[in-house]
């Protein structure tokens, strides 16, 4: 397998949730993604989300293999130049030959290697979730420190919350943005699932706002436009995440904005979009659409509605978006 | 029964000697070359030196697994019972399902069933720490590469059933490089350290054979 920090450990394919052949309803619930050229049936959002991720994972795993080639002769060539020493005695050379083929075994068995809750040194609960917990923990071979979130499968069961939590997965193993909170790996035992992310430090902005009370226009601007950005991100991926709220959008150490809590996001489907064209929006401003130039429709195709009956449409509109 | 699971005289694999020869192979072989830039693949395959080959086999073991799933898993929509109701490489091959544990007898199954097996099996395999040992020290089974060779057995009869029932669907996702590249690749490696048997690679003779001619 690819070193700890690749892809394939964020998509982790040996991990359980393999995929596992669904039936044709139900891949097609999302609806049509995209539409084979040979204008077969479309396919659904699913499959075009395992297709892209993939393709993702097969080109990086021969861009990886490569590369570990090179290394690897590199490391060879490095060997051979410490051997060809005049000064080197036969003991130590045989030593250092020893050493070298002790070390490429111990790099290819740390390829297999899975990621576990036993690479990990446990410390603080930061958080408490209806299936688990986030704790901060630190990873034994680097040190480094990343927020741990625990699900609890029986509970996640009971409560259908499978796909929402598969949908988080897949969203923050493909999504690569600097306003995302990124996902280290994910792997599972008997009991929970585990999702490895950064840590960041800086907190919450219902924290931030709580504690500031009001922000300034400048920071305003500021949070409100890296807000932007983040949910652009994930809306580029064909996803929405239909839970953005301050508790959501956590601050790294400088102060940068980074969404999380993807627990709700959707894979997106365009085709199931209402019509929320500019004529409804124009009825609701009280302007006669005939008079817009590049509007031309009859009165038949669209009823004049009051601003009392615009506002229902579009709560309706807007429920159907987030169904 | 022989240690693992493994029964080697499983009649699983079945070629069907009524059936006629069409042109599939001929069709596919004008795909093959549609691969992904992704340098060397006769240098990838051999055995670096000073490696221990069980590393070598165990390493590259669990990434075709991963890249069989992959690819496989973006067929789910459109390899069902219905459309698959057996396992078969075209025509003339037909694979039954045995495990030599919980399943001693082939049976009939359809291919996401036979899959979905298949996988778990293997899955089951590589976790297994007597097996596929991860801890450092740990050495490897006397019978590893007869493990190997029956997981490579199993993964080439994925990859025949997608060449043989699907690949025009993967021809319309576009992922026909990707599939090309992971069998080439696969191919080289097992010719590399002799892990199929000649038969066992009949349903794909001729994309094999523009790959490593005979």
């Amino acid at each position: 397998m690819d070193s700890a920090r690749s892809w394939l450990q964020k998509l982790q394919p040996r991990d359980k949730d393999r995929g596992k052949p669904a039936s044709p309803t139900a891949a097609r619930k999302d609806g049509a993604a995209a539409m084979a050229e040979d204008g077969e049936e479309a396919i659904s959002s699913t499959t075009a989300t395992k297709v892209a991720a993939a393709k993702q994972f097969i080109e990086n795993h021969y861009k990886d293999q490569m590369r570990s080639l090179e290394e690897r002769k590199e490391r060879r060539r490095m060997l051979e130049s410490k051997l060809a020493d005049p000064d080197v005695s036969e003991e130590e050379q045989n030593n250092i030959l020893k050493d070298f083929e002790n070390r490429e075994r111990e790099i290819m068995r740390s390829r297999r290697h899975k990621m576990g809750v036993d690479d990990f040194e446990l410390l603080t609960i930061i958080g408490r979730g209806a299936f688990g917990e986030v704790r901060l923990c630190r990873e034994k071979a680097t040190s480094n420190v990343y927020a741990m979130k625990k699900l609890k499968k029986s509970e996640m069961l009971r409560r259908g919350q499978v796909e929402h939590v598969r949908a988080e997965r897949n969203l923050l193993a493909e999504v690569d943005s600097a306003y995302i909170v990124k996902l280290y790996c994910s792997f599972q035992d008997e009991e929970f699932l585990y999702l490895v992310m950064e840590y960041l430090p800086g907190g919450d902005m219902m924290t931030l706002l709580m504690r500031k009370d009001t922000l300034t226009d400048d920071e305003s601007r500021f949070y409100v436009a890296e807000t932007i950005l983040a949910i652009e991100s994930i809306h580029k991926h064909n996803y929405i995440h239909r839970d953005i709220k301050p508790d959501n959008l956590l601050l790294d150490r400088t102060g940068h904005l980074k969404l999380s809590d993807f627990g709700l996001c959707k894979p997106l489907d365009s085709s199931s979009f209402p019509n929320l064209s500019e004529f409804d929006y124009a009825v609701g401003k009280n302007i006669n659409p005939s008079m817009d130039g590049d509007k031309l429709l009859s009165s038949s195709a669209a009823p004049r509605r009051t601003q009392q009956e615009q506002l229902l449409h579009w709560q309706k509109n807007r429920r159907m978006l987030v169904c | 029964m022989s240690l693992f699971g493994l029964g080697r005289n499983q009649k699983t694999f079945r070629p069907k000697k009524s059936a006629p020869s069409g042109s599939k192979g001929a069709q596919l072989r004008k795909h093959i070359d549609a691969t992904l830039g992704s340098g060397n693949l006769r240098e990838a395959v051999r055995l670096p030196p000073g490696e221990d080959i069980n590393e070598w086999l165990a390493v590259n073991t669990v990434d075709f697994f991963n890249q069989v799933n992959l690819l496989y898993g973006t067929l789910a929509e459109f390899c069902t019972p219905e459309s698959c109701p057996t396992m078969t490489a075209g025509p003339k091959y037909e694979y039954r399902w045995a495990d030599g544990v919980q399943i001693k007898k082939p049976i009939e199954v359809s291919a996401p069933k036979y899959v979905e097996y298949l996988m778990d099996w293997i899955e089951g395999q590589l976790d297994d720490e007597s097996i596929f040992p991860q801890k450092l020290g740990t050495p490897f089974p006397p019978n590893f590469k007869e493990v190997v060779k029956t997981i490579f057995k199993r993964l080439f009869r994925v990859y025949a059933h997608i060449y043989h029932s699907h690949f025009q669907k993967i021809v319309s996702l576009k992922e026909e490089a990707h599939l090309n590249t992971c069998f080439k690749h696969f191919i080289l490696f097992t010719t590399e350290f002799g892990l199929i048997d000649k038969k066992e690679l009949a349903p794909l003779q001729e994309l094999i054979e523009s790959i490593i001619p005979y």
